[in-house]
């Protein structure tokens, strides 16, 4: 770890401008401590945003939700309001990481997550996300967690989050200091031949709040797979949100976790679904329309098996 | 076969006809007679555990301490052309193979050259600007504190000349090694072949097992300190003696000047065993700083620095009679080795467990540009026994037979490979109790019959065998005058609970209560120990403190001579140790009672392990046999383990509730070996991969069910305390049991460890 | 190289160190206050021996910087034996044998205590349903890894506390 200053930060305006002068933002920590401390990240200032009053649940006009960025993920799982309207957001946090990281890490934080991959994680492999242009030491070394959506020759690693990919879901909206809010779907960025930009953030940028938009009545579910029963990545997750209408399904959304380098929406699947009675034709022809852009590496081949199964269960599941 | 394996092979064979002539062992009283031993006693430590208050090696506080952290190298084979040192903060000495003190060679433990030797390798480190694997220390930067070491450690970056490395084992050629970790490399009884064609049922198949670490939670740690030509080290050993000896010779000392001292190790499953560079590197660190130093390796040190359990193939081939009778077997097994020839004796199982007419077992070996394996616990027996335990499943599947029924038809009366007998073997006990607990008669026959909602549900059993060993260790007897004993060794309490354990035992030995005994662990320089694993402390140091009880008796003896105690002038074999003192057939007396008619403070003895004539004259094992439980996800290939039981002959137990937990330990990690545990090494450079927690997986709260466990509990006639080791003997034969559980439940046979949701799906 | 004052209070008593702006909180703990108590085990969040009570809190206090401790209270295993929990906890580790070599084990108990609390807090977990199951014990004690393989022993001891 390279030796920094580390600047309290006392309001949000001081932070930003702090960051503008390439101060690197500490929330948690659950992330980039151990990315510092491993020379992936070598911020020479540190301000430390933790106290900064974005740290509350609150009702937004017209029935949504604005998540405070500093809000640990912890108490958003446990918010009565999240668990009530917006289960599936509770869910996916609970699956990921382990209680005391869930206590510490920051809804920003877990927005701002870094890929796990061995290569990245490792100052002497070629990653294009550390290293803008060295290429790809996981293309054809071990890539089974790797992704088989959105991938390019320059990265296929993915993003680690479960609560991304409720988010996703949940049509949420991400709130940036000093411009307009972005759609999470947006917010993360394909590698194509610029893996290094991982998200849509400008330098010392902010994220303020994340906007959760009314609640549809209707079911959700998380489903995760993993290499262990708990504390482990997702290989493949899946989150899907549905209101079935008179027995059609409408706000048909599916988002699939551990596939790419952000979490993926499964648009012409939620297109196809709709109107329908999820019925294992359609849902069967969703599934596979979900995965087929998908290419996958030597060794993550299953993966798009896993997802096509996964979304089958999962509409299985809210259409009962 | 090479001239050195033939050679290994004739001496054990002409070893094996010889140990006729060598005497039994004296059958120990204790193995009977018993009041604290056999007791569920709560661990002696625990409380100190339990509050934090225990110190390991990384929390020893010297004056003017200074902080190291190794820098390695990036290449598997080559040369350092140049290391470059960027100026940093607070930085005490950069030592790099330009200035380090120079080390003299040792030979690396469990290898022809050094069987006893604590080194890992023999290798130069430090010494030479050769790379011999990736993660080699190539420099060790010492600073005022660990943030700034750490930071200019990362600075550091080298210049190499690469080489083209072997990484693979396709890129070498296999060859046998002299032995397997004292096993014959090369066992050929009889026609495998024809026996094969003459079958009822036959299988033939290959099985592998990955690269895997130890992980023990407490990563290795070594503080050491210079005071003149007199050395000083804390370190995480398993085998303090032999690091004492070893840094010794590496640095021209007088054994007497050189102090290890090891009491409390977090875990060590053989991961600590040998001493890696590390240990001698932190050493020569503080020579040069002239400051004492303390090196913890990183977690992702721990992988690229110490060694792991060896990855392993096994071509196995069954066949049996229409009668479920074994007439060949076939079991050969290749590992990786480096110019250190530590071979993993991956056919252990294969030699012991099954009677059978035609035999032909092999180790095999190929040398790799990687760093020494280690032990690991059940180490060879534990992937040999996948291969073995598997096939013996499939076995029974060809033939319509029960798995348990194929093993109970099998069992030999007589050693497979020797011939000669054991000193016990209570196998089908263990398979009856276990057998019995599991409800191992009501499962469901055929595969892929049960279901529970998403859950394909599977039930799979194999068993479990271990070589004992009773080794070498010393012990210092104090007896006090206020009654009370203190019993000094140069073991360690690593989580087996020998203190514990040493202490019980000790209690039964001298007739004291156990409040009466003290039993300290971890100085190199009470005695000569050479336990450095191999599940032998608990019998070990019994022998030893038998034979410092018999010293004590006759001190004491001498004591009382011409005096007016009722002992006065007994033989020593006449007297017994019971009831808080020494007891003739005239009446006796107490431990004080003797000290204070002498007037001294206390009395010392030594004690001295036996030699075990008796454990070489016959084959002595422990056994065990699984069953359990396992549920598959039919969707997603995710598979769980829900339910086992475990039931093993390890002789008499001391401590049942300390057995148990080291039962379940065995177990557990067996569950990780078994379904989520592998050390990924990437075969273009060596770099390893997932060199973290996160991303190694070993077995959380959540993968773990509720663990039964059984024991036979008779004891060995010929070992100390009637007790046989069962430190390892718990995960050998578990990756099998879940294996033919996956089997059961889905129809899928996997037979590359280890069995993750892309191998069921 | 620069520093911060850290002002902490541990097991309710104040310190005031001088430190490399880098000590981790866990760090701060080990080498400069002497509380070896809390164990290192991976310094990157994913063992869980170095879990304290940040403010009440469980968290991995290998990566929380002892910057961001200002006023904070932390709590160890070694002032856990003050509160009641904290020592049944301790007992009932010992008396379960949930702990073999005892590395992992200040923080297990600390977690384990800290577990109870979220629990009666209403704090969720992934297995849901109703009740202190064994499967909820083994989830929420999730974040702690046993290489030894003490978990039944922990969650027998845990039982034993919450009855």
């Amino acid at each position: 770890m390279n030796p920094f200053s580390y600047i309290p930060a006392t309001d949000t305006s001081s932070a930003v401008a702090l960051a503008a002068n390439g101060a690197k933002y500490l929330a948690g920590g659950t992330n980039l401590v151990d990315l510092m401390r491993q020379g992936i990240e070598t911020p020479h200032e540190l301000v430390d945003i933790s106290r900064l009053p974005l740290a509350d649940i609150e009702e937004r006009p017209g029935g949504g939700l604005r998540i405070g960025a500093l809000v640990r993920n912890t108490r958003v799982a446990a918010d009565e309001r999240i668990r009530e309207r917006y289960p599936v957001l509770a869910q996916a946090i609970l699956n990921g990481a382990s209680p005391q990281l869930r206590n510490r890490a920051t809804v920003g934080g877990n927005l701002m997550q870094r890929t796990r991959c061995g290569y990245f994680y490792d100052r002497h492999s070629a990653c294009g996300r550390r290293d803008p242009g060295a290429g790809c030491d996981a293309l054809d070394g071990f890539n089974r967690t790797h992704a088989i959506l959105g991938t390019s020759e320059s990265c296929v690693a993915v993003h680690p989050s479960d609560m991304c990919v409720a988010l996703a879901a949940l049509d949420a909206v991400v709130d940036i200091a000093g411009r307009d809010p972005v759609p999470l779907v947006d917010f993360h960025r394909l590698p194509g031949d610029t893996p290094h930009l991982e998200t849509v953030l400008a330098p010392g940028e902010l994220v303020t709040s994340i906007d959760l938009p009314p609640a549809q009545p209707g079911r959700s579910v998380y489903l995760k797979v993993r290499d262990r029963a708990s504390y482990a990545f997702a290989l493949v997750s899946v989150a899907a949100v549905v209101r079935m209408e008179a027995g059609r399904a409408t706000g048909v959304r599916i988002a699939l976790g551990g596939v790419a380098a952000k979490p993926w929406r499964a648009y012409e699947a939620e297109e196809l679904l709709t109107g329908t009675s999820l019925d294992d034709e359609h849902v069967n022809r969703a599934a596979e329309l979900a995965l087929t852009g998908s290419r996958p590496r030597a060794h993550n081949a299953f993966k798009a098996e896993v997802a096509r199964r996964l979304i089958r269960r999962a509409l299985r599941g809210v259409r009962s | 076969m090479n001239l050195i394996a033939r050679g290994f092979t004739l001496a054990s064979k002409a070893l094996t006809r010889l140990a006729r002539l060598l005497p039994d062992g004296r059958p120990d009283p204790l193995a009977h007679r018993r009041a604290e031993l056999g007791r569920p006693t709560d661990r002696l430590d625990g409380r100190a555990k339990a509050t934090g208050a225990v110190r390991y090696t990384a929390e020893r506080q010297l004056p003017g301490l200074a902080y190291a952290v190794v820098v390695g190298s990036t290449i598997s084979r080559g040369r350092v052309a140049a290391v470059h040192v960027p100026p940093a903060p607070g930085v005490l000495l950069v030592m790099t193979h330009d200035n380090a003190p120079a080390m003299k060679r040792t030979p690396a433990y469990a290898t022809m050259k050094g069987p006893l030797g604590a080194a890992a390798m023999s290798l130069p480190v430090l010494n030479t600007d050769e790379i011999f694997w990736y993660g080699q220390p190539i420099a060790v930067v010492v600073a005022e504190s660990l943030e700034q070491a750490r930071y200019a450690a990362s600075l550091i970056h080298a210049d190499y000349e690469p080489w083209p490395a072997r990484l693979s084992m396709a890129d070498g050629k296999p060859y046998t090694p002299a032995h397997a970790v004292l096993e014959e490399p090369v066992t050929r009884r009889g026609d495998v072949r024809t026996a094969l064609g003459a079958a009822a049922a036959t299988v033939e198949a290959e099985y592998t097992t990955p690269l895997e670490h130890h992980n023990a939670m407490e990563p290795h740690a070594t503080v050491a300190n210079w005071e003149g030509d007199r050395l000083t080290v804390h370190d995480t050993a398993q085998y303090p003696y032999g690091v004492k000896e070893m840094l010794a010779k590496k640095f021209s000392l007088a054994e007497e000047n050189v102090r290890v001292l090891a009491p409390f190790i977090g875990g060590g499953f053989g991961g600590k065993t040998p001493a890696w560079p590390h240990v001698w590197l932190t050493v020569a660190a503080a020579k040069l700083s002239g400051r004492p130093v303390k090196l913890v390796l990183s977690r992702a040190d721990v992988f690229a620095m110490t060694g792991g359990r060896a990855p392993t193939r096994s071509r196995v081939a069954l066949g049996a009679d229409a009668a479920g009778r074994l007439i060949a077997l076939e079991h050969d097994a290749l590992a990786p080795c480096t110019t250190d020839e530590f071979a993993e004796a991956a056919v252990v199982a294969s030699r012991h467990l099954y009677a059978c007419p035609n035999v032909h077992v092999v180790q095999r070996v190929v040398r790799l540009d990687r760093i020494q394996n280690a032990f690991f616990r059940g180490p060879g027996v534990a992937p040999g026994s996948f291969a073995l335990e598997s096939a013996m499943d499939e076995l029974a599947w060809r033939l319509d037979l029960d798995p348990l029924e194929l093993r109970l038809r099998n069992e030999p009366e007589r050693d497979p490979m020797s011939g000669i007998s054991f000193t016990s073997r209570h196998l089908r006990e263990a398979y009856a109790l276990g057998a019995e607990a599991f409800g191992w008669s009501r499962r469901p026959p055929a595969p892929r019959a049960t279901r529970d909602g998403r859950w394909l549900v599977g039930y799979g059993m194999a068993a479990a065998i271990n070589p004992d060993a009773v080794l070498i260790a010393g012990v210092k007897l104090r007896l006090s005058a206020d009654g009370t004993v203190t019993i000094r060794s140069s073991t360690n309490e690593l989580g087996a609970g020998t203190s514990t354990a040493q202490s019980q035992a000790a209690a039964d030995r001298l007739g004291l209560p156990l409040d009466r005994i003290r039993f300290e662990q971890g100085d190199s320089n009470v005695a000569r120990t050479r336990i450095p694993g191999a599940s032998a402390a608990t019998t070990t140091l019994a022998s030893a403190v038998w034979s410092a009880r018999d010293n004590l008796v006759r001190e004491l003896l001498k004591l009382v001579r011409e005096t007016d105690s009722p002992l006065a002038g007994r033989p020593f074999e006449e007297v017994e140790t019971r009831d808080g003192g020494l007891f003739g057939p005239r009446g006796g007396e107490s431990y004080e009672r003797v000290l204070a008619r002498a007037g001294l403070e206390g009395v010392e003895v030594a004690g001295k392990s036996a030699l075990p004539y008796q454990t070489i004259k016959r084959g002595t094992y422990s056994y065990g046999a699984h069953f359990c439980e396992v549920r598959v996800d039919e969707e997603t290939g995710e598979a769980r383990v829900t339910r086992w039981v475990g039931a093993f002959d390890g002789g008499r137990i001391v401590n049942p509730k300390q057995a148990t937990s080291q039962m379940r330990g065995g177990i557990i990690m067996g569950i990780g070996m078994a379904l989520t545990e592998e050390t990924l090494l990437d075969e273009r450079t060596g770099l390893i991969v997932n060199r973290g927690l996160a991303e190694y997986h070993v077995p959380t709260h959540a993968d773990v069910p509720g663990i039964d466990i059984h024991f036979v509990d008779r004891p060995d006639p010929q070992t100390p305390l009637g007790a046989k080791g069962i430190g390892e003997l718990g995960i050998v034969g578990v990756a099998a049991a879940i294996a033919n559980a996956v089997y059961h439940a889905t129809g899928e046979r996997v037979r590359s460890l280890p069995i993750t949701p892309d191998k069921l799906m | 190289m620069p520093s911060i004052q850290a002002r902490l209070s541990v097991n309710g008593r104040k310190h005031e160190v001088e430190l490399d702006t880098r000590v981790s909180l866990l760090d701060c703990l080990r080498e400069h206050l002497g509380l070896t108590g809390t164990k290192k085990g991976c310094d990157q969040g994913a063992c869980g021996a170095c879990t304290v009570l940040l403010n009440g809190e469980r968290v991995n206090s290998c990566l929380v910087l002892a910057a961001q401790c200002a006023d904070a209270e932390v709590t160890t295993i070694e002032g856990l034996a003050s509160s009641e929990v904290g020592r049944a906890m301790q007992e009932a580790f010992v008396r379960n044998d949930g702990l073999q070599c005892g590395y992992c084990t200040p923080g297990q108990v600390c977690s384990a205590v800290a577990m109870l609390a979220e629990y009666e807090a209403g704090v969720p977990s992934a297995v849901g349903g109703s009740g202190l199951t064994d499967a909820e014990i083994r989830e929420r004690l999730a974040g702690n890894l046993c290489r030894c393989g003490a978990y039944n022993g922990i969650l027998a001891a845990v039982r034993e506390v919450v009855q």
